[in-house]
């Protein structure tokens, strides 16, 4: 006899609700503590289970229970009982039959022929705008006239002041024939600007007169 | 002479209401201990109790004769504790075990013992508890708790085996401590 042998016959002496053969066990059980464990738990359990009593129910749970059942016959239809099978049947039908009275009025609704999404047929993209032609020669006269009309408004301002410089440097009015030392300092004067216009108009340098002493 | 169970179905599939109360008379007790085990409330199993008799009564037609009653009736209350434990995790659990007055028959020489297994039946996870109780208190064999609870008997022996363990850890947690009766040399 060992401990496992003795844990398989307690437990077919519960399942077939037998008393365990203790003196049987008497020399295993002097000898293994964990063995006389499972003894004692057993005789408690047992002792427990014989002390159940039984539990009284309330005195009125059968005229409750009678009450129900006359109650569920009373709403039955002629007082007739229904089976639950049937009356699963009953809910089986009466699902497809309100599955098929959707599905019928759905289909008798007044449903547009087409659906209505709007179509725009009429997107008007405009062509692609024309770029005139440039006319090059036609640039280079303007700017060129341009540049000269400048030139020419810049020799008008500048030139009283010349006159003026000289005035004062000889202390005596200017003499009529300026125009010689004139014409050399205007051109120094003008150099300021033409750089100006060399830096803003680099392109039309070689339409620029030669700057002369 | 007290009718077998076949002939008061008979008469209750009739509509012989005397046949349906000597019936639920008969079985009421039954039905309402196992909801009161598994649910640890009187009010609870006693609607337990209700529902599963009415239940019960309305399926008469489907009960087969050639089978005992009992494991049918306990299999329908089990169900409805199931239920009814399912819907309680919805809502705090009611106290352990109240008092009301005749719960539990009155022994006063009895111990505490078997309030303290009713506790301690209540820490168990329902199938085990469902388990312990049809075998223990309403005298099924494995095979019989096994139909009830749809499961093999092996696996019902490994349940009650292990229950009975866990059940007697408790009780010695609780301080109950066991004697041993055998003689020992």
């Amino acid at each position: 006899m060992n401990c496992r042998e003795l844990q398989q016959q307690l437990e077919r002496a519960v399942e077939r609700r037998l008393s365990p053969p203790f003196d049987d066990w008497r020399d295993h059980l002097n000898r293994c503590e964990s063995c006389r464990k499972l003894c004692a738990d057993h005789q408690l359990l047992e002792r427990a289970v014989g002390e159940w009593s039984g539990i009284e129910t309330a005195p009125d749970l059968s005229d409750r229970v009678l009450a129900s059942l006359e109650n569920h016959d009373n709403v039955s239809p002629a007082g007739a009982h229904h089976p639950p099978e049937r009356a699963g049947l009953f809910f089986l039908f009466a699902t497809i039959a309100a599955v098929i009275l959707v599905v019928i009025v759905m289909q008798n609704r007044d449903v547009p022929d087409e659906p209505n999404v709007m179509v725009k047929t009429d997107i008007h993209t405009p062509p692609p705008e024309e770029v005139p032609e440039v006319d090059m020669q036609r640039v280079l006269d303007e700017t060129r006239s341009a540049y000269e009309s400048l030139l020419g408004q810049a020799q008008s301002t500048i030139t009283p002041l010349k006159k003026a410089v000289v005035t004062d440097n000889n202390l005596s009015p200017a003499p009529e024939n300026i125009e010689k030392p004139e014409r050399r300092l205007i051109p120094r004067e003008l150099e300021p600007l033409r750089t100006e216009m060399t830096q803003s108009f680099g392109f039309l340098t070689a339409l620029l007169p030669e700057t002369g002493t | 002479m007290t009718p077998t169970d076949a002939e008061l179905v008979n008469r209750c599939l009739r509509g012989d209401r005397d046949a349906q109360r000597q019936f639920v008379q008969r079985y009421q007790q039954m039905m309402f201990a196992l909801s009161y085990r598994m649910l640890g409330n009187y009010e609870d199993a006693e609607d337990v109790a209700q529902e599963s008799l009415v239940r019960a009564i309305r399926a008469l037609d489907r009960w087969d004769p050639t089978r005992p009653m009992k494991p049918w009736l306990l299999t329908i209350t089990a169900n409805r504790c199931r239920t009814a434990l399912m819907k309680r995790t919805k809502k705090p659990p009611p106290s352990h075990y109240p008092r009301e007055p005749g719960a539990i028959d009155q022994n006063p020489g009895r111990l505490d013992l078997a309030e303290e297994l009713d506790r301690a039946l209540q820490e168990l996870q329902p199938d085990h508890r469902e388990c312990f109780l049809l075998f223990h208190e309403h005298d099924l064999n494995c095979a019989e708790v096994g139909e009830v609870l749809g499961h093999p008997e092996g696996t019902i022996k490994t349940w009650l085996h292990r229950t009975r363990k866990k059940l007697a850890e408790i009780l010695r947690q609780r301080g109950v401590v066991p004697e041993i009766s055998y003689e020992l040399p």
